[in-house]
């Protein structure tokens, strides 16, 4: 396919073949986080706070040392002094230093010959603790008197007066909000809540690490982004980026969680002090609640003026979010998301990150997005049930647009929330009749979307099939798409093409698998990669024809002569041209290293159907459907699961999942049973309508699936339990004995 | 603590391993055999991610201890495709694309092949509740369900 | 080259309560440089990493980047993904 060319009709993309790594998969061959070892491996086990804030006041492992099999034993006296700024932050939430700040926080590490007895030296341990007081919930830890998790946590960007909890402050807006509720038919507002949710990936952290005292390193680790790893580890133990090598392992699901350090400087540490035998840490579930990096938990109000034919006037929304103990919730994001999808002539966003006592937040799917659309996407509801009017009219009434100005500021390039509005509203689903008890919610979600760092490279083999080496894992189906888009590139067949996800050492700086950016941002670079190697093909091919490189075109897996006035020649195949390689000047290769552009932001509306047992308080969910704008479905089946997946994940937010303390301030739902993410008997089929309004700014029209899913069903839920029962919930999630007691006294308290 | 010798019989082959009398058989398939097909999601039998067959029972093996293996014979995820070809299932998993990061994968193909060998013509309801035992977090189950039915129905078809 | 730079309304305390200016910069380097200078309480936002959209796209800083005349640039918090 020539450079210049946004071909309409594909050959490859868009159709279903089988993923490379399939058969590695369902074999059990494939190597995950914990599939490894190594001779004189040792395991790694960490001691961990039981209290949700205390001063450390020492630490004894004398008996823990002398155990039998302990080979050693680290604490933050181990790592580098003199660290600042959020390297700091990455430290003190790595291993412990004056204070622990959650239940759960590392405070030493052990590596034994075996976990056994690892686990047995951690139980050796004698730590003294004074234990101090703590806060959980957002909206008490914003309370001037509220228990301080940190000192001087606010940043230059608090305004003066502020809680002592307050880590950072975020205003933004335009137009007048006041003029706009004048003018208003309806104004109406809300406090809308919800809980912290673990990303719930099925694999735990694991790595096995290796550091000798030359300060050359090697690490398996499972994550979605080993520069961000190494870049961290080499950070907080004060290493020489390039003398650490990572590899990626296969990985047991993300969703953001994965893309941040936890375990593995302790592993690196470990080794060291072991004088240089590889140490294996493996998370068990509750570490993997208890510590490492859920959501932020939520507390939001909204304001929202209407007219009464459906047109918006104008938004006001302040949110408050505890991201843990250090600051990082994604509140920023949320409000950018808030009013993301509507044009509206004013809006004002005011938004407070807030600490706790709690485990530092790490991103998941979309972060913030969820929270912002439970809120606005409930009150709309609210509003058009107030003023009778159809949830997807009024949406499309004020629905964004190309080249309108988005809420927090940029105008949209080429965008497809229309026509996702109107796919939705075409949908059979939305005419589905309902029985006693049951009712239908639609919403709507929004992600931006992200471009970043990225390098690979593309080579030709002596065969002429193409080996492409990417830096973004594969967490659900990208060595599928990125190969499409080569096999699309060359015009040759897909399964000429092998893929492979390289360490550290052998690309450029890559950012990870997060961001829904792989398919887009390596799809994009490998594209460039493969034109480079087409326009050396295409110049041997000239010089062997002997005529101009600019007479020669590629087309569908052969060098052409561009027309009948470049000469008589038969086409060469990809295959000739390989295999002359070494004849005609050498190895054909080719590289692109970008901070890749043109993202397309990715709309999605979602329509749920439940049923409420006004016994129980159970929702069952009955019916649910998923439209969202994909700009081209690369292969359309891993599009669809990431609206899928996206979706569940939503539902489960929305209906079950969340974190349990004690007044202790200590987690009590550390595992599956307690914390329970849906499973195959909750849920119906989940439909799916691919909307392909393609990205303008991407070769092939890509935009970003992975996140947006996971916004519209927090208020899609809400709203259908409004349906069904008449009672509005505005706090999450909507359990069974907190649905009942709405339906009993109208409310649930929010 | 000293070791038990344990002879067991795994996918056919006759296997020996020194099972430390704490590790779970998870555990000594994982760690003594070689064999990490089957995965650890939670150590508590929530996520079904060891799902191995015991003596024709289904079972979590993370519940169960590597000594109880004596003289029994397991069924492991490495050993549900043939010789020359994969599972029915396994095939229609990838043609239908029914894993994404595929770490639950095994675990469910196991507990998937337990239901079609009972019982090959399930309803979607069944296939839901069979596999409730086996989380997945990057599916939504959509897919994996459709694949089980689709096995199903070709294995009623070609019997 | 003057550009138009808008920031979140909660920096305004550091640039005399505008939060639209109209700067002559170059190249997104030089319009950092202009915007430190000037005002230099932004400093440790812009350390801090932030990203930009120019005339609706978004992107990381590419100090060399080169700024269309008249360009609409928003600066906003670095954004990131899960």
């Amino acid at each position: 396919m020539a450079k210049d060319e946004l071909a309409k009709e594909f050959k490859y993309i868009g159709t279903r073949p089988d993923r490379p790594d399939g058969f590695d998969k369902v074999t059990g061959r494939a190597k995950y986080g914990a599939d490894v070892a190594a001779v004189g491996m040792l395991h790694g086990a960490v001691l961990r706070s039981p209290y949700a804030h205390a001063r450390i006041k020492s630490i004894n492992f004398e008996k823990a040392a002398k155990l039998d099999g302990v080979k050693a034993i680290v604490t933050r006296d181990d790592f580098p002094v003199g660290i600042d700024g959020d390297t700091l932050k990455l430290l003190e939430n790595t291993i412990a230093g004056e204070f622990a700040y959650y239940d759960g926080h590392a405070i030493a590490a052990v590596a034994a010959t075996s976990v056994h007895i690892a686990k047995e030296a951690i139980n050796e341990i004698e730590v003294e603790y004074e234990v101090l007081p703590h806060v959980i919930d957002v909206d008490e830890a914003i309370k001037p008197e509220a228990p301080v998790v940190r000192e001087n946590a606010g940043d230059f960007s608090v305004p003066e007066g502020s809680s002592p909890n307050v880590a950072s402050y975020i205003e933004f807006g335009t137009g007048d909000i006041n003029s706009g509720f004048d003018k208003a038919d309806l104004v109406k507002s809300g406090r809308f809540k919800t809980e912290a949710a673990h990303q719930g990936y099925i694999e735990p952290h694991a790595c096995m690490a290796q550091l000798d005292h030359d300060g050359q390193g090697e690490m398996w680790v499972c994550t979605q982004g080993h520069w961000y790893i190494r870049q961290m580890c080499a950070s907080v133990l004060g290493l020489e980026a390039s003398k650490l090598c990572v590899t990626p392992s296969e990985i047991g699901g993300g969703f953001g969680g994965k893309t941040t350090i936890f375990i593995e400087p302790l592993a690196l540490a470990l080794s060291k002090k072991s004088g240089g035998r590889p140490v294996k840490i493996v998370m068990s579930r509750a570490e993997v609640l208890r510590a490492t990096g859920p959501t932020a938990s939520a507390s939001m109000d909204v304001k929202i003026g209407i007219t009464k034919d459906g047109y918006l006037t104008s938004g006001l929304v302040e949110f408050r979010m505890q991201g843990g103990a250090f600051g990082g919730s994604p509140v920023s994001e949320a409000l950018q998301c808030a009013f993301a999808s509507y044009n509206m002539p004013a809006v004002h966003h005011i938004g407070y990150d807030i600490l706790a006592n709690r485990p530092r937040a790490a991103a998941y799917r979309a972060p913030g997005s969820p929270m912002a659309a439970f809120a606005v996407e409930s009150l709309i509801d609210e509003i058009c049930t107030d003023l009778n009017l159809d949830p997807i009219d009024v949406r499309l009434k004020n629905a964004v647009k190309e080249g309108d100005k988005s809420s927090y500021g940029p105008k949209f390039k080429k965008i497809g929330l229309i026509e996702t509005l109107e796919a939705t509203k075409d949908h059979p689903n939305y005419s589905i009749s309902l029985g006693d008890n049951q009712g239908r919610g639609v919403a709507a979600g929004y992600w931006m979307n992200h471009g970043g760092e990225t390098s690979v490279s593309v080579s030709l083999a002596e065969d002429g099939s193409v080996n492409v080496t990417v830096g973004t894992p594969d967490i659900g189906g990208s060595r599928a798409s990125i190969a499409l888009m080569t096999a699309e590139t060359y015009g040759i067949p897909y399964n000429s093409v092998r893929v492979n996800i390289a360490e550290t050492g052998a690309l450029g700086f890559n950012e990870p698998t997060h961001g829904s950016r792989a398919t887009l941002a390596s799809g994009k670079a490998v594209y460039e990669a493969a034109n480079q190697t087409i326009s050396e093909m295409c110049k041997r091919v000239a010089k062997k024809w002997q005529i101009d490189p600019d007479a020669v075109f590629w087309d569908n897996g052969y060098a052409k002569p561009a027309g009948p006035n470049a000469g008589d020649f038969s086409p060469i195949s990809i295959k000739q041209i390989a295999s002359e390689m070494d004849q005609t000047g050498g190895p054909i290769a080719g590289h692109h290293e970008a901070s890749i552009r043109g993202v397309g932001h990715s709309f999605g509306v979602h329509i749920a159907d439940v049923e409420v047992d006004p016994e129980t308080g159970r929702i069952t969910v009955l019916r649910y459907l998923v439209a969202q704008d994909a700009g081209r479905a690369i292969h359309p089946s891993y599009v669809e699961g990431q609206f899928q997946g996206g979706a569940v994940q939503g539902i489960g937010w929305a209906l079950n999942e969340e974190y349990v303390y004690g007044t202790d301030g200590c987690l009590q739902n550390a595992a599956f049973l307690d914390y329970r993410i849906p499973v195959a008997s909750d849920l119906p089929n989940i439909d799916t309508v691919i909307v392909e309004v393609p990205n303008p700014d991407h070769p092939f029209g890509v935009r970003g699936v992975g996140e947006t899913g996971i916004a519209p069903p927090l208020p899609a839920l809400a709203n259908a339990v409004a349906a069904a029962t008449n009672v509005r919930l505005r706090s999450l999630p909507m359990s069974p004995a907190k649905v009942l007691k709405a339906i009993k006294t109208g409310s649930d308290g929010c | 603590m000293t070791k038990i010798h344990v002879k067991t019989n795994i996918n056919g082959d006759k296997v020996e391993f020194l099972a430390d009398p704490r590790e779970t058989l998870l555990d000594c398939l994982r760690d003594h055999i070689g064999l990490t097909g089957s995965k650890e999601g939670c150590g508590t039998g929530d996520c079904g991610a060891c799902s191995c067959i015991f003596d024709g029972d289904l079972v979590s093996s993370c519940l169960v201890l590597g000594v109880e293996a004596e003289g029994k014979s397991i069924e492991t995820i490495e050993g549900m495709a043939g010789e020359k070809e994969l599972h029915p299932l396994q095939k229609k998993f990838i043609e239908m694309a029914a894993l994404q990061c595929g770490f639950c994968t095994p675990g469910i193909l196991i507990a998937a092949k337990a239901l079609l060998d009972r019982n090959n013509d399930p309803t979607e309801s069944e296939v839901r509740y069979w596999l409730a035992g086996n989380l997945c977090r990057c599916t939504g189950y959509d897919k994996i369900i459709k694949a089980v039915m689709e096995t199903a129905r070709d294995i009623r078809e070609t019997a | 080259m003057a550009v138009n730079v808008y920031l979140w309304s909660s920096l305004k305390k550091f640039t005399n309560d505008q939060d639209k200016l109209t700067l002559e910069a170059k190249s997104i380097g030089e319009l950092l440089g202009v915007l430190e200078r000037d005002f230099p309480g932004l400093k440790p936002f812009l350390d801090g990493g932030i990203s930009f959209a120019i005339n609706g796209e978004l992107s990381n800083p590419n100090s060399n980047e080169l700024l269309p005349d008249g360009a609409e640039i928003y600066l906003m918090q670095k954004l990131k993904g899960g």
